[in-house]
């Protein structure tokens, strides 16, 4: 027995004149990074502050450098390989320890290793879940608990569209998004692909999720849903907010903005209808571009947005939202001054306690737009409904 | 949606294709077990792993291990082609191609052209491309130009794991031979990945990084040094686009020209040696088309014309280093 203690001893003495190289946390969202460029090859001496390697992650690229002064014993993680936070890069130490006791080194931190399973994220974290709903498979999101708002997107968008609305909501009250049927990271197959086919797999998912009593927020193609669902349902909701919505009485919808998305095959193609969307086109940015080409790219997705297309374009698809109006919930309508997506609708010809209101400098996106005005408009037409 | 790597990517598409069509086989060497396992327990899937698991799943009438005989490889995946099936044939390493030059060039390519377009060869073949794996001369070369001077080939080369995915599988469903190279420096590269099947279409080049001081163009694994390129010259306040064509047959030339009409200069950026490589025809059609944009000289950044070194000094600085294409970058800056 006084070997072996005297063997643990040895190891410990050893271990403590080795020292881990590991992988740095840059910032609240980082999670690994990936090795671009040894600056020292192994035998190399360094200075603390030396340029030691280029680590590149998701949001930036920078050199890592040397925490202390020592010598490069191993590289662990050669250029090209991606390691987790507190993960081990390489191995600093005298000459005078060998090459096994590295190796043993090496060996027992790689085992006791765990990388952190979620080192968090910047933006808000919702819980997701998937939800069957008549021959969907839907992907919900949830965030918040409380007096409760549910969020639909627009056509050939996703619940990511929300992403400057969530934090305040979620602040509030509990939030739930959904991906439409053929959107985001629902299934993409929307079967019949109607409005009223569309809202009753949303108010499917909502069943599941036993919610009653919820403010119901719609953009776009997601206003039409959220009013077809209300009629559906008149006593589910609390209120109603439609956000440059299709379906109002005097609005339109722009044929060949749909027709530009559905068709459009290379993502240069598409970045003229995504300007569209917005009055300031400098915010199409080439990641929101490839955000929708990607999605363009699955299985099935143009075939679903075609269907759906032309749902929307088909005479009086929503003849029947305009002559019930009156019997809808309290209801906010919040539309850019300049949306070419679906025009100036009638808005006199709302009913007389419908509040609008519309946000100068905005497009069809004003929730996105104009995030912080929104949030303003919306949270006080919340509150007063809750 | 998950991360995956370029490995991970390569074996979704071909799992998911094969799931999908039950007329995609797979045709190679060691494709299932190699070393002379029958494959069915711990089949290694490849020298490298693509087709781990599959067949397990798709058992021996979809994948076929052959002896070692690329001719015979080529030559049985053209035939079932041409009889309605889709193949995936494997080289291996791109360099044992030499001994399948007539099946490729003068048969798998011509087909459609000399029946009239009454033939299609739904044919994929995948090969492994590029040198740093310590693999010697034989095995590191990066030879896609001379399938892209082959009228009648496509060839597609991803940069990255989500291109990976994409562009094998459109190569499966496209009814045009397609040669697909697959660089083994990258195989551990990580990104997110769909989880569904989805096409990235040939000839649509990738712009990962807007600039508009200059272009970078770059293939295969020199994407990502290329992007490295840029990340230095940004520090400097240089503001660099970096472009992926993807496919080098068909190529997207409007895209490069007009990233270079918009920053009027031009690296390129090829791992094969200089003479007759991507790197030159890239930069001849801008010289060609796009003469009027420029503001300097072409810059092209290649391997030297040697074979790829062993040793692994030499190996390293054979090919283009993110060093070496920021100096090329600065040395056209004013």
């Amino acid at each position: 027995m006084p070997e072996k203690e005297h063997g643990v001893a040895a190891e410990h003495l050893v271990a403590t004149l080795i020292t881990p190289i590991l992988m740095p946390k840059w910032g609240l969202s980082m999670e690994e990074g990936q090795i671009v460029h040894w600056w020292k090859s192994v035998g190399d001496r360094f200075a603390e502050g030396e340029d030691l390697v280029d680590i590149e992650t998701a949001k930036v690229n920078n050199v890592y450098e040397a925490p202390l002064s020592g010598m490069l014993r191993r590289i662990v993680a050669d250029v090209g390989e991606t390691v987790s936070v507190g993960g081990l890069m390489a191995v600093s130490s005298e000459p005078d320890i060998s090459d096994a006791d590295i190796d043993a080194f090496i060996s027992a931190f790689q085992e006791s290793f765990v990388p952190k399973a979620d080192a968090g994220s910047d933006s808000l974290a919702l819980t997701r879940s998937r939800i069957h709903a008549g021959g969907h498979e839907l992907e919900v999101g949830i965030a918040g608990e409380g007096d409760t708002v549910i969020l639909i997107h627009g056509f050939s968008s996703n619940s990511q569209s929300w992403d400057l609305n969530l934090p305040t909501l979620a602040q509030r009250g509990r939030v739930i998004t959904i991906d439409l049927p053929g959107h985001g990271a629902s299934s993409k197959d929307v079967r019949e692909g109607s409005l009223s086919d569309l809202a009753t797999a949303v108010g499917t998912a909502l069943d599941t999720l036993a919610v009653g009593g919820a403010h119901l927020v719609g953009h776009s193609l997601g206003g039409a849903i959220a009013m077809q669902l209300t009629l559906d349902r008149p006593d589910r909701f609390r209120s109603l907010v439609l956000v440059a919505p299709a379906g109002l009485p005097g609005g339109s919808v722009n044929r060949d903005f749909l027709d530009g998305i559905v068709d459009g095959q290379r993502a240069r193609d598409l970045k003229p209808w995504l300007e569209m969307l917005f009055h300031n086109p400098d915010l199409v940015s080439e990641e929101l571009i490839e955000e929708v080409a990607r999605y363009k790219r699955i299985d099935g997705v143009e075939e679903s947005l075609s269907v759906i297309r032309d749902h929307l374009v088909a005479n009086g698809s929503f003849g029947h939202l305009a002559n019930s109006l009156a019997a809808l919930p309290p209801t906010l309508v919040v539309l850019g001054d300049d949306d070419r997506i679906v025009g100036s609708p009638n808005t006199a010809g709302l009913p007389d306690s419908w509040r609008v209101i519309t946000l100068n400098g905005a497009g069809h996106m004003p929730h996105v737009e104009r995030a912080s005005e929104f949030n303003d408009v919306l949270t006080s037409f919340l509150d007063e409904n809750a | 949606m998950s991360k995956k790597t370029y490995l991970q990517a390569i074996n979704e598409a071909l799992r998911q294709e094969m799931r999908r069509d039950s007329k995609v086989i797979l045709i190679g060497e060691d494709l299932v077990g190699g070393h002379g396992a029958t494959g069915e327990v711990g089949g290694a899937g490849g020298p490298f792993g693509q087709m781990r698991g599959l067949y397990k799943e798709f058992g021996a009438d979809r994948m076929i291990d052959t002896p070692i005989s690329e001719s015979a490889i080529i030559g049985a995946a053209a035939g079932a082609a041409l009889t309605g099936l889709r193949p995936v044939a494997e080289l291996m390493f791109v360099d044992f191609v030499g001994v399948c030059f007539d099946q490729i060039f003068n048969q798998v390519a011509k087909f459609r052209y000399m029946f009239g377009g009454n033939a299609r060869t739904p044919l994929v073949i995948r090969a492994t491309i590029g040198a740093g794996k310590r693999a010697a001369a034989q095995h590191s070369q990066t030879l896609h130009p001379l399938f892209t001077m082959v009228p009648g080939l496509k060839v597609a080369m991803p940069s990255n794991p989500y291109d990976a995915k994409g562009l094998l599988i459109q190569a499966i469903r496209d009814d045009d031979p397609v040669i697909y190279l697959e660089s083994k420096s990258l195989f551990g590269m990580e990104c997110e990945v769909p989880d569904e099947p989805y096409r990235i279409p040939f000839g649509e080049a990738n712009i990962l990084r807007e600039g508009k001081d200059l272009t970078i163009v770059a293939l295969g694994a020199m994407v990502p040094r290329a992007e490295r390129a840029a990340a230095e010259l940004a520090k400097d306040g240089i503001s660099v686009e970096v472009l992926d064509p993807r496919t080098t047959s068909p190529l997207d030339e409007e895209s490069i020209l007009e990233s270079v009409k918009k920053t009027g200069r031009l690296v390129v950026v090829d791992e094969s040696p200089p003479r007759c490589s991507l790197a030159a025809d890239i930069a001849g059609m801008v010289a060609d088309k796009g003469f009027k944009f420029l503001k300097a000289p072409i810059k092209q950044v290649t391997c030297p014309h040697t074979p790829v070194p062993f040793a692994p000094i030499l190996e390293d600085a054979y090919l283009p280093s993110p060093t070496q294409i920021e100096m090329a970058a600065r040395s056209i800056l004013d």
